[in-house]
């Protein structure tokens, strides 16, 4: 029996370039910086054998310390500067914009499967109204809980995507509907957010304000790490799982349901699954513009409409995007820094006027 | 046929009626069905005929178990359809839609592929069986050559085969067919209403077909039922269902029945009084 299908065969080249992109931008990221070194020594700092011949301190360093002590590992040994440099901030900034580039491709495309729009965004059902808004109320009202303002951004942006279930459903919802909808409760998050961003006092806040809503891996580490890894791993593993599921909604409600899937039940499950992703990245790394729009749409270009396939490439050119975009962000004007979301804003712009001039419609029927 | 195969068979063909069956839409005043009764005669081609409005597809997606009847019962294998389960219903009985969306640059073979969906579970790779399922879904409906083309390349015609064939592959005992040549050339009519005389003929499917064209309708099928205004007004076979009174009562036309060799053509002449009605 010959191979089920010519078109699902895997795609070595784009896939390979997908991963060289990311390790050269891993490179430039953990060899440049306002801390300057040869490659040889950020090399040796790499390789340092005072971390990889000693696992308690390298657990000790990735997992914290709180949880290196319940496991009961040995006390860190000293660490020369150029290794603690690479390995504390360096390196978990590039695993963090590893982890965010998955979930935002994951999530865009999940939302761009659910709704059926191929501009649909993993913030599009409100999840960045409530989670923006979630930080300015943190900010504004009651700085004093400000070091569980991830956790509170995931938060509000999972509530207002349930708010949005709410507005849409009427006998049900539909993908329109729900889009609709998230752009009501986005116009309403984004006006309380400007008014809340007026009554801000101090310089510092504004600051985190803006960070937090243009989106910055600026700060990333392994405690950054910690928060969104597990949470991934989920998403990952879930949304590979009901990979059937997105490809059968694409066809309609109607046909769904004929095919024996609770359309509507499915349609909550991978939504919500979709703002969790995107709630995760917001906790860690704010809200970062596009790239769950582009990723999606660049890995269909070379694979095909099949979710499976989509998922794998996202985890790969999510990444590699990710990557690139905080390597420019932190490097073009170093030493000072650009929120990444700047950068993806920009790029992702004109990636859709490229593709605007090029094809003559955005969404296929 | 052997007294076994009699036996498993039997078993096997499902069947499908309804009981004073009313089904309304959440806003409209008036119910588009208003009590039907039928059963689907098992193992032929069932046609549904009647003026637009008249409830066609209404019905065809209440017997599909798509829309909750407002009053009364539709059964499937004795069992009432809005207790059972989608999955169990998705494996009894496929439907083509009017209307069907799938991404363009879908292949054939992978939106035929989507037609195992009700027989996998969740994280179940496809197998052998889906597999054979997939091509003989392929295989009858002639959509082999042009399995690896990407379905905004085919034409209308080729389009609808390709639909019923990923409802073949849901390997299912009924297959409903909300009016399958409509938009279709006379060639791609013929082609597809071939094809389901052969599903049936050969394979034992029961077929239900919402249907605009009386004749082709009449030819193809063992069975038909007029609807008018969301009620049956008659039903058998086509040469009993297709006389001048009864497509004046149902469409509100004059016409005359002539020898099509073998089933009955109707021609329409003039609409009966001066406004449609409403």
């Amino acid at each position: 029996m010959n191979r089920s299908s010519r078109s699902s065969r895997f795609p070595v080249v784009p896939a390979l370039v997908a991963v060289a992109v990311a390790a050269v931008a891993a490179w430039l990221q953990i060899g440049f910086g306002s801390y300057e070194s040869t490659g040889t020594e950020v090399w040796a700092a790499l390789t340092d054998s005072e971390l990889w011949g000693h696992p308690a301190t390298l657990l000790r360093l990735v997992l914290g310390d709180s949880m290196a002590d319940m496991l009961g590992t040995s006390p860190s040994r000293p660490l020369a500067t150029p290794t603690l440099i690479v390995w504390s901030v360096r390196v978990p900034r590039v695993v963090l914009a590893l982890i965010v580039g998955m979930n935002l491709g994951i999530a865009g495309t999940v939302f761009q499967g659910i709704t059926r729009n191929e501009l649909a965004g993993p913030y599009l059902l409100g999840v960045s109204a409530g989670a923006g808004l979630a930080v300015l109320i943190v900010l504004v009202l009651i700085p004093e809980i400000g070091p569980h303002l991830p956790l509170i951004a995931g938060l509000g942006g999972m509530a207002s995507f349930l708010i949005v279930y709410g507005i849409a459903w009427h006998h049900g919802t539909s993908s329109v509907r729900l889009v609709l909808a998230g752009v009501i409760v986005a116009a309403i998050g984004g006006a309380v957010q400007t008014a809340l961003f007026l009554l801000i006092e101090d310089l510092g806040s504004i600051h985190d304000a803006v960070s937090w809503t243009t989106g910055t891996l600026t700060g990333a580490d392994w405690q950054r790490v910690r928060i969104a890894f597990p949470w991934t791993v989920i998403v990952v593993a879930l949304a590979l799982a009901s990979s059937r599921h997105l490809d059968v909604l694409l066809l309609g409600d109607e046909r769904a349901r004929a095919l024996g899937m609770r359309a509507e039940r499915a349609r909550f499950l991978l939504a919500g699954l979709a703002v969790f992703a995107a709630a995760s990245t917001i906790a860690v790394a704010g809200m970062i513009a596009f790239v769950g729009l582009i990723v999606p749409h660049i890995v269909r270009t070379v694979v095909g409409p099949a979710s499976r396939a989509l998922l794998l490439g996202c985890l790969l050119v999510g990444p590699a995007i990710m990557l690139t975009a905080d390597a420019v962000a932190r490097l073009l004007f170093s030493p000072a820094q650009i929120p990444v979301g700047l950068v993806t804003g920009i790029v992702g712009g004109g990636y859709f006027l490229y593709l605007m001039r090029r094809t003559q419609y955005l969404i296929r029927p | 046929m052997t007294s076994r195969s009699t036996a498993t068979t039997a078993t096997r063909s499902a069947e499908l009626r309804c009981e004073e069956l009313v089904v309304g839409y959440p806003r409209r005043a008036e119910p588009v069905l208003r009590g039907i009764s039928i059963r689907v005669p098992t193992r032929q081609v069932t046609t549904v005929l009647g003026p637009n409005g008249s409830g066609k597809s209404t019905l065809l997606k209440s017997l599909a178990g798509q829309l909750a009847p407002s009053a009364g019962h539709v059964y499937l294998d004795g069992q009432e359809m809005v207790r059972e389960r989608p999955g169990d219903i998705a494996r009894k009985l496929g439907v083509l839609f009017q209307e069907n969306s799938a991404p363009a640059n879908l292949t054939v073979e992978a939106l035929v592929r989507y037609g195992r969906f009700p027989h996998l579970r969740f994280l179940e790779a496809q197998g052998e069986r889906d597999r054979r399922a997939i091509e003989r879904a392929l295989r009858l409906t002639g959509t082999e050559p042009i399995r690896a083309t990407e379905l905004e390349r085919l034409s209308s015609g080729q389009r609808q085969l390709v639909w019923i064939a990923m409802a073949l592959a849901q390997e299912t005992r009924i297959l409903l067919l909300d009016e399958p040549t409509t938009f279709l050339d006379m060639r791609h009519q013929l082609q597809v209403m071939n094809v389901v005389r052969n599903l049936c003929d050969e394979h034992g499917i029961t077929i239900v077909a919402v249907m605009h064209d009386v004749n082709l309708a009449a030819r193809y099928s063992d069975h038909v039922m007029l609807l008018r205004d969301g009620a049956v007004i008659a039903e058998g076979e086509p040469s009993d269902v297709i006389t001048t009174e009864r497509m004046r009562r149902a469409f509100d036309i004059e016409g005359r029945v002539i020898d099509g060799s073998g089933s009955p053509l109707f021609v329409a002449e003039s609409p009966v009084g001066d406004s449609p009605r409403t």
